[in-house]
């Protein structure tokens, strides 16, 4: 059955700003949305004063003192649902799968958990941060399983290729074929020859790798690629400047600098 | 201790009266001082040339004498959002009323050497809701916050006046006969004491019978008026267990010449007369509104206050609880508030309008449909509710989004409702 749920009043109008996603939560309730789906953003450091004082503001007192108590005796996780409990914004159904979702995450050691806050990140537009967590995951001491390591480097590949740093995403899919020797990284590799020609690839490589099936493949890819293009063409444009032009002095000012200005937060936010 | 004051503002005159907390009564205060007449005729006389003010037998004095323009009928002037043209200056009733009213509290002001004021109650025969903002505005320009002004009905100050007195007073229902120059006005006051808190019922009804006072200017007109008075009570009393019947208005000043009606409301019952009843109800309000608890907890029910309860159901802290808007027995003018709601799996609002007397609910339903479709549990709504009248509802609800993450649409649901 639904229901209407009452908010407390903030005794200020106060907000917390999270640097991730840059944006402001105003309210308990938006605090507990960012938690519940933006859980790989949450790590220890999140469990902090300004995240008090937030709390505070809204009256939830008791909740910061549980808070307090538990942070040096309890995980991240355990901490997220003490304050998703108090809080009564998510529904007992909605809090167990919350769970769930922390001990799958707390079951799948450390690099399968960094390396998915990495993806996540780069879902999230922070590429530059996604970059760096690939990188420790690569460069860490222990990394001496191959599987585990193309993966990282192919999804640094893909991140790479979102900052059309091509030559650079190049080089990680060759490593990371070089380790597994998976011939689906080829595909990869040879679409970024289709987007960028410039790009030096090793054909010899992938002749010998796909040896008859090279012709039938590169051929298929070939129509993907044009299919891609094609359906990429017929969406509207990510900044409708067109759209824009047609509008008066004043409201073409407006969207050019509403623009930009997101440009620019985007780019703080990837650089933070 | 600043002053406990209650208005009587009326389109004919006005009175003022104070709380004594010391005597635990309503005083008089009168424009002349001790002795001089306790109604201020409502009327405001700018003399010719000069900013000199002067308002009730002063103001039509002058007037009459031809030094200044008079203006009477401030009330309604206030009420229609009229102006008047004096000494060729332009002056909105607003202005009018806002003069008069700051005079009529300097009296109290001047006559008790105390310039503050704890608390006022301004007490209206019909209240709407320019000439409340008016007054609101005035006595804030007198210096007093607006959670201590209060606009009450002439029933409520009734009530308040009859709750002050001894107890054997309203033992049974009490009457009141209210003469005064447009008509005459019969009130009833009764409590209900099987229930807790006891509920007081109270209500206003014009008489059909209608006559301008100048007619008791002579004898004849005297035994007409007797006679038609002598009917109503006889139709107004009869039936009923009253046990005490209150005469008060610019027509009942002298009784002496309505000996039949007398025989009448006399009967196995109290009489008595009072000629600043409003004025002293609203003073003993004020000073009891200014109390922590309350002298009188009991629940009001008449004109001016909401006789049925609005809420919604809503969690809070995990628990299904009931989230009351209005309660019943506030005054309409005060009663409202606003609350902060996500929406969870619901597609409208629904308002529980409760009667306090019947004990029957009515359920109105307000569709959300045309907010944006959002997922579920990002949708903020401001629901307000605010009254225009006893019976008259406005209800808002506006959609403030979930912060940055669901941008407000800032759409606005309003609606009207007529409530028992």
């Amino acid at each position: 059955m639904g229901n209407l749920i009452l908010c407390r009043s903030p005794k200020k109008a106060r907000s917390y700003y999270s640097e991730k996603l840059g944006i402001h939560l105003y309210s308990a309730e938006e605090l507990c949305y960012y938690i519940y789906n933006n859980l790989m953003l949450i790590d220890d450091s999140f469990v902090d004063e300004r995240l008090f004082n937030f709390l505070e503001n809204l009256g939830y007192g008791q909740l910061i003192e549980k808070l307090k108590k538990w942070k040096d005796d309890s995980t991240v996780w355990e901490l997220m649902l003490v304050i998703l409990q108090d809080i009564h914004y998510y529904s007992t159904k909605e809090l167990d799968a919350f769970k769930d979702e922390a001990i799958r995450i707390s079951r799948e050691g450390y690099e399968g958990v960094y390396k998915e806050k990495a993806d996540y990140l780069v879902g999230i537009g922070r590429i530059y941060d996604a970059i760096r967590m690939y990188d420790q995951l690569l460069s860490a001491k222990d990394m001496d399983n191959n599987a585990i390591k193309a993966d990282i480097l192919c999804s640094k590949g893909k991140a790479l290729t979102r900052l059309f740093a091509y030559a650079d995403a190049l080089t990680c899919y060759v490593s990371a074929y070089e380790l597994t020797g998976d011939t689906g990284l080829l595909r990869s590799i040879y679409m970024l020859k289709k987007i960028d020609g410039s790009l030096r690839i090793p054909f010899e490589l992938i002749k010998t790798a796909l040896a008859d099936e090279y012709d039938a493949l590169t051929a298929k890819w070939d129509d993907e690629f044009e299919s891609v293009k094609a359906q990429i063409a017929q969406k509207a444009p990510v900044v409708d400047i067109a759209g824009l032009m047609q509008k008066d002095s004043r409201k073409r000012k407006e969207g050019f600098l509403d623009i930009i200005s997101d440009w620019k937060n985007e780019y703080k936010r990837n650089q933070s | 201790m600043g002053l406990f004051l209650g208005v009587d503002i009326s389109d004919d005159y006005s009175q003022i009266s104070s709380y004594d907390v010391a005597g635990g009564e309503a005083v008089s205060v009168t424009l002349g001082g001790e002795g001089a007449a306790e109604r201020i005729p409502t009327v405001i006389c700018k003399k010719s040339s000069v900013d000199e003010w002067l308002i009730g037998e002063e103001a039509y004095r002058q007037a009459l004498m031809g030094n200044g323009t008079l203006v009477d009928r401030l009330v309604r002037l206030a009420e229609n959002n009229g102006f008047a043209t004096l000494d060729g200056v332009k002056y909105r009733a607003e202005q009018l009323m806002a003069r008069f009213v700051g005079k009529v509290i300097a009296l109290a002001q001047r006559q008790y050497d105390e310039t503050e004021i704890e608390s006022i109650v301004f007490t209206l025969h019909e209240a709407g809701p320019r000439i409340n903002d008016i007054l609101i505005k005035v006595a804030k320009s007198c210096g007093v916050p607006r959670e201590h002004v209060h606009i009450y009905s002439h029933t409520e100050s009734f009530v308040y006046y009859i709750l002050s007195s001894p107890a054997e007073i309203w033992s049974n229902q009490v009457s009141l006969f209210d003469l005064r120059e447009n008509g005459l006005f019969h009130y009833e006051m009764r409590a209900v004491r099987g229930r807790k808190p006891v509920v007081i019922e109270a209500g206003r009804t014009k008489m059909a019978e209608s006559f301008s006072l100048s007619v008791l200017d002579t004898p004849a007109g005297e035994k007409l008026v007797d006679n038609i008075l002598s009917s109503c009570a006889e139709r107004e009393l009869s039936k009923k267990a009253v046990s005490s019947v209150v005469l008060t208005g610019k027509g009942f000043e002298t009784i002496n010449w309505a000996t039949d009606f007398l025989k009448v409301i006399c009967n196995r019952r109290r009489v008595f007369q009072s000629s600043q009843l409003f004025a002293q109800g609203a003073a003993h309000a004020a000073y009891d509104l200014s109390l922590e608890k309350s002298n009188y907890p009991y629940l009001l029910i008449c004109d001016g206050r909401l006789s049925s309860t609005v809420s919604t159901y809503a969690v809070f802290d995990g628990r299904r609880e009931q989230i009351v808007f209005a309660s019943a027995g506030t005054n309409w003018y005060e009663a409202g508030t606003k609350a902060t709601f996500i929406v969870d799996d619901i597609h409208e609002v629904e308002l529980i309008v409760t009667s306090v007397m019947s004990g029957m609910s009515q359920t109105i339903p307000i569709s959300l449909d045309e907010f944006p479709a959002r997922p579920n549990k990002t949708t903020r709504i401001e629901l307000s509710v605010t009254f225009s009248s006893e019976n008259r509802m406005t209800v808002k609800i506006k959609d403030c989004g979930f912060g940055d993450i669901f941008p407000s649409s800032g759409l606005v649901i309003k609606g009207e409702y007529v409530i028992s």
